[in-house]
């Protein structure tokens, strides 16, 4: 009761002062704005390579050089493809795998060099993956059109299979299959285009098969000068095992083949897991630095409170004389500030929805607010409300009623 | 009939040490139920402490202070609030309405902080502008009302929470001539329908609609006396030319009211001769015009 005539009082005061209120305003608009943003990125990331990571099939097991760090700061080293240097894998490593019972597909991926064009294009962002084995198997993707390139070099052609990528900035909106492209100085004929991969938007967290080219090891020997440097492996068991068991003995036989520990072999729960760690601190340091504009902000209403309780000092005197008692006059104040920051926080949401309307369009980013997301921003804009509100809400509490009645502005 | 406000010895000091003022002295008071006091006396004779003190906006520094036999100058702030809300009513000469509400709401806040609900607030809140006869005013503003409309709206205010006392501190004291027969007419009306009604002014003309005058000087009540309806009592009377407009026209109507009521003090003996000649204009009904410059 009390409450909902202070709400309607305080939606009063605010409206008769709007500008003020609304630059006021503005410190816990900008605060939430960049603290959802922040959050709704992160979120948005995490998600995405959720979708990229579960993309692989639940039981794939992915095998990288370097050891298995729990740290999360290390996390993004072990995952980075191109931050093992110094660790290798090989293929002997390759074959400590295949060496484990049961019908295990094996697929190593070696970095190849060289610009892949046609005699139009160059595509420089292409990656070349030297490969072998089934690897619309263990990326779980289908080959759209044509097929994967099983018996490579058929008639001394040598074939590749091309991400959805590189089949547009090559050739555009002609089927590539059956075209022929170079890489270095070796030409290849198109056999295959990938179905497109779903992909995070932060590239440099694993390799974006879309803009990937697949060599067969046959053909790709002179592609991949030191030939036997595997950046990855990855491995899919049958359906009988699971993916723990398959990463328990993977584990074991290279920890006895290689006799020590520079490896790291991750389910795909793992890799999620792990890349959400590394997204939660990097998004959680960010978003406390975002949150120091909310304190600018909550100090923002703090300063205009007071300002108000001292324009309203008479009012206050008219208050108290008609009966008012101390905690009315607080629970006025305080709400008044309250619902200010509160509407703060509301905009502030709409706001970064509106920045988030930008990010995707211009970004590859999809970030996404979730509900508690929501939820917590209008809790936090509330209880800076209350708690920058309360010293100068005490403050008219305490004035004194005769005094007040006298105060002239 | 029963005492509704009893104090005994009441003193308000302001200030410590040199620059102590008693504002109201050893102040002694009973005001029976359905009385019309009006308080009278220079300025900075402490009329509006005793008001204040009475209306429990302040505490007095010493003595007891009953109001419908309680002790209620010891009470917590909070219980004096509830005292305030629901058994006192405060006109005040600046109206002292909120100028963002209209006149409706203005009149509706007390019940706001019983809980009452909005509805039944407004009906309530409207029927006390009818009685002040400006219920075509419910949604006007303060700043589109006239003086004399705005303290009907006070008025109505203060009457809304139908309160035992109403406590009026110069209502009149910013209106002309016939905007205040208005208020007083209310007050009267008030009066008249049983309610005990406590009023400072500066003008004995309207002492006649008061049961009864009480003179005070420094802090103390050096006269008190009862009055006719309709008519102005005596001492106010001696008053009634010294209609002031300066400073020194101040002086001049301590020292009638000096002459006019019995000295106990010794030195006082000295009786002016304030400058009656000078006045004989005023004798109209003049509204003061004071400066209200404190
Ligand atoms: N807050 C205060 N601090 C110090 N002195 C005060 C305070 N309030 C009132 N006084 C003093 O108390 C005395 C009585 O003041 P009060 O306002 O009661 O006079 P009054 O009779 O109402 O005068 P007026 O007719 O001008 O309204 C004055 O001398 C005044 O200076
Ligand atoms: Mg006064």
């Amino acid at each position: 009761m009390m409450f909902k005539n202070n709400y309607r009082m305080s939606l009063n005061a605010l409206r008769a002062s709007r500008w003020r209120s609304f630059l006021t305003m503005l410190g816990v608009i900008i605060g939430v704005v960049a603290v959802v943003t922040v959050i709704s990125i992160g979120e948005g990331i995490k998600q995405s390579i959720t979708t990229e990571a579960e993309s692989l099939g639940p039981s794939v097991v992915t095998v990288l050089p370097g050891p298995q760090v729990e740290d999360r700061e290390d996390i993004g080293q072990t995952l980075n493809p191109f931050a093992s240097v110094g660790h290798s894998l090989t293929e002997r490593d390759v074959e400590y795998i295949q060496g484990i019972d049961g019908d295990i597909e094996v697929v190593p991926f070696v970095r190849g060099s060289g610009v892949v064009s046609t005699n139009e294009v160059e595509m420089p962002g292409a990656k070349v993956i030297v490969t072998e084995g089934d690897v619309p198997l263990v990326l779980n993707r289908e080959v759209r059109f044509g097929t994967w390139h099983e018996n490579n070099s058929e008639s001394g052609r040598s074939f590749v299979v091309i991400g959805s990528n590189v089949a547009n900035e090559l050739f555009n909106e002609l089927s590539p299959i059956g075209r022929s492209m170079t890489i270095g100085d070796q030409s290849f004929t198109v056999r295959g285009v990938f179905a497109e991969f779903p992909r995070s938007p932060l590239p440099f967290m694993s390799i974006d098969y879309n803009n990937a080219v697949f060599v067969s090891r046959e053909a790709g020997v002179a592609l991949s000068n030191n030939g036997n440097t595997i950046f990855q492996i990855l491995a899919h068991g049958s359906d009988s095992v699971s993916a723990s068991e398959l990463s328990s003995s993977i584990k074991n036989a290279l920890a006895d083949g290689r006799g020590n520990s520079d490896f790291a072999v991750l389910k795909r729960s793992d890799m999620i897991n792990m890349y959400r760690g590394i997204l939660n601190v990097l998004t959680l340091g960010i978003a406390a630095i975002a949150a120091i504009s909310l304190f600018v902000g909550g100090i923002g209403i703090m300063n205009i409170m007071f300002v108000s309780v001292s324009e309203r000092t008479s009012e206050i005197g008219i208050r108290k004389a008609i009966g008012a008692t101390n905690g009315q006059i607080l629970s006025q104040f305080i709400t008044e500030a309250a619902v200010l920051s509160l509407l703060g926080g509301v905009f502030g949401i709409l706001g970064s929805l509106l920045v988030n309307y930008f990010i995707r369009l211009f970004t590859p980013i999809e970030p996404v607010i979730v509900p508690e997301l929501m939820i917590g921003a209008v809790i936090i804009a509330l209880m800076i409300g209350v708690i920058f509100g309360a010293v100068p809400a005490i403050r008219a509490a305490r004035k004194d009623p005769i005094e007040a009645l006298r105060y002239r502005i | 009939m029963k005492n509704i406000i009893e104090l005994r010895d009441v003193s308000k000091l302001y200030g410590f040490g040199d620059a102590t003022t008693v504002a109201v002295e050893e102040v002694s008071l009973r005001v029976k139920k359905g009385e019309f006091v009006a308080v009278m006396g220079p300025s900075g004779s402490g009329k509006s402490t005793l008001m204040n003190l009475i209306g429990l906006l302040d505490r007095p520094t010493q003595g007891t202070y009953l109001l419908q036999g309680k002790n209620v100058a010891r009470f917590s702030k909070w219980r004096q609030a509830r005292y305030r809300r629901d058994r006192l009513g405060f006109v005040f000469q600046s109206f002292h309405l909120l100028p963002s509400m209209t006149a409706l709401e203005n009149v509706a806040l007390p019940l706001a902080y019983r809980g009452i609900t909005q509805t039944r607030r407004l009906t309530q809140a409207g029927n006390a502008l009818e009685r002040v006869g400006l219920a075509d005013r419910e949604f006007f503003y303060p700043k589109q009302l006239s003086g004399g409309q705005l303290q009907r709206v006070a008025i109505a205010r203060a009457i809304v929470n139908n309160p035992e006392v109403i406590i009026a501190d110069e209502p009149t004291g910013n209106l002309d001539s016939a905007a205040s027969r208005l208020v007083m007419e209310l007050l009267s009306d008030l009066h008249t329908s049983g309610h005990t009604v406590l009023m400072v002014t500066h003008n004995p003309e309207l002492t006649r609609y008061a049961s009864r005058v009480i003179y005070m000087h420094d802090g103390v009540i050096i006269a008190d006396e009862d009055s006719d309806i309709g008519s102005v009592p005596t001492l106010a009377k001696k008053m009634y030319f010294r209609a002031r407009k300066t400073e020194d026209d101040d002086l001049a109507g301590v020292s009638a009211l000096m002459d006019a009521v019995p000295q106990k003090d010794s030195n006082n003996k000295t009786k002016k001769k304030p400058v009656k000649k000078r006045r004989t204009k005023s004798k109209t009904k003049k509204p003061k015009s004071r400066s209200t410059s404190k």
